[in-house]
């Protein structure tokens, strides 16, 4: 017999967070604070979105985890474990099989249909964090739409740097209305965020916020007309597994004297397209 | 067949939060709430939703002709506050509702502040029957093109819900659910015209 309850929560947790949802896919973009649980796992360790995830997940779902791109990192492997204890859902690495994705800073390579919901760890939710230490002035200037301490940012990013030097978490527009944080995914992903058929969920337990994209919502990265928002160019590079070219790859460091070699970062793709290359190599139809 | 409360009110959830997702989907919440049978003058579904909801944490108000023994039965249930109308977290409006109970309830509910929009009401209706005909249309977040829908009910409901959410982010949440168990939703951000 199962000591725990379906889904690790009792339903009065469950319902909070339900409420919570509801009202973040009603206001694509805000952060609504909710009661964020005590979990098995530290705070910062992707509590928030396994809290989405604990509260919306059923039966018949099939669930994806992943960390960094990676299906077999500790924390997808770790949290993937817990929510199978916790409700015997089945698990997959390919990503058009699952109902649910959940993930650390990546949004998968494979496109996601309306029937999929993608749920984003998120560790800052505030975009305005940095410039505006005070949560009440943050909401305050969430409320009047006053963002210009995060364009000054960018800015000055440009005038240092001669471009905005955010790596990951490049702040967006939603819906023409609220800055939102897009949790720490490379600026490579962003424009995956803008009209995706797929729900979009953020958790962040820590700072108790959750916030959401409904499917088809306009998802603009913050840019200067003069400016233009730049992802990182994976141009002329190609995966060395599966020969990928376009995606998101990672670069690793060879031996002295060699150069430097890449491998897609989203490994179920990779993986994917490995055997898919391997039944055509062997004579099979491609989908048997 | 008892309702399971854990499972049943999981795959209801699942179908409200697709239908305001994705505003003009209609789901059936017939296999979760068929089966209810809770002494309260309204549709199953709606008592589903109210499952769904209500606990100590949350207030709510029921418009209709018995709403005294409703809010009775239902404060007992989950333990969630009535409250007035215009302070109500969730306000049910029944089907055996006065004339012009709807509108009034659209004007008075909650909205909350900038500072917190989601502070607002979520207004559950029951309608004659919620169908996929093209008397409205609907746009916005969560619709690729335009959403045709039907939604038979008071019939001046769109104006007063356009008043009420003129001043986004804030506005209402309305859910609509009919006699055979059909759910539909709309967010704030849906803009609703109607086809001439």
């Amino acid at each position: 017999m199962n000591k725990y309850n379906f889904a690790f929560f009792d339903e009065q947790s469950k319902r909070e967070i339900r409420r919570a949802l509801l009202k973040a896919v009603a206001i694509p973009g805000y952060q609504v604070p909710f009661a964020s649980r005590e979990m098995p796992i530290a705070r910062g360790w992707g509590t928030g979105g396994l809290q989405v995830m604990l509260a919306i997940v059923g039966k018949k779902d099939v669930i994806k985890v992943i960390d960094q791109g990676s299906d077999d990192s500790v924390n997808a492997v770790s949290i993937r474990k817990f929510i199978k204890q916790m409700t015997g859902v089945l698990e997959t690495a390919e990503t058009s099989e699952a109902s649910i994705v959940q993930s650390r800073h990546r949004v998968p390579e494979v496109p996601l249909t309306g029937e999929q919901i993608l749920i984003l760890q998120v560790p800052i939710p505030e975009p305005l964090r940095e410039t505006e230490q005070s949560e009440l002035r943050a909401k305050r200037l969430h409320a009047e739409k006053e963002y210009s301490g995060v364009w000054l940012s960018l800015f000055e990013q440009i005038m240092k740097y001669g471009c905005t030097a955010t790596g990951a978490d490049h702040p967006t527009m939603v819906h023409e209305r609220y800055v939102m944080s897009p949790s720490p995914i490379p600026r490579y992903d962003n424009r995956k965020l803008n009209d995706c058929a797929a729900l979009i969920l953020f958790g962040a337990g820590r700072e108790k916020k959750i916030y959401a994209l409904p499917p088809y919502t306009k998802v603009e990265s913050l840019a200067f007309v003069d400016r233009p928002f730049v992802s990182e160019s994976m141009h002329g590079k190609i995966c060395r597994l599966c020969g990928a070219e376009g995606v998101f790859l990672d670069e690793s460091v060879q031996a002295a004297g060699a150069g430097p070699f890449y491998e897609c970062n989203d490994t179920g793709y990779c993986r994917q397209r490995q055997s898919s290359k391997s039944r055509l190599d062997r004579g099979e139809k491609s989908g048997d | 067949m008892k309702v399971d409360y854990v499972h049943d009110v999981q795959t209801a959830y699942r179908k409200l939060l697709d239908c305001l997702a994705k505003p003009g989907t209609i789901h059936s919440l017939r296999p979760e709430s068929a089966a209810l049978d809770l002494p309260v003058a309204c549709y199953k579904s709606t008592m589903m939703l109210m499952l769904m909801f209500l606990d100590p944490e949350v207030s709510f108000h029921i418009i209709g002709r018995r709403q005294g023994d409703a809010e009775r039965y239902v404060t007992q249930l989950s333990g969630a506050r009535v409250s007035p109308l215009g302070e109500a977290d969730f306000v049910f409006v029944l089907k055996d509702r006065d004339q012009g109970a709807l509108i009034e309830a659209i004007q008075a509910s909650k909205l909350g502040d900038l500072v917190a929009p989601h502070l607002s009401a979520t207004v559950i209706v029951e309608v004659e029957k919620n169908t996929a005909h093209d008397e409205l249309l609907l746009s916005g977040p969560g619709i690729q093109w335009v959403s045709p829908t039907s939604i038979i009910t008071d019939a001046e409901f769109v104006d007063s819900r356009a008043a009420k959410n003129v001043e986004y982010p804030l506005g209402i949440e309305m859910l609509f659910v009919d006699e055979d168990h059909r759910l539909f939703a709309i967010p704030r951000t849906t803009t609703i015209s109607k086809v001439r």
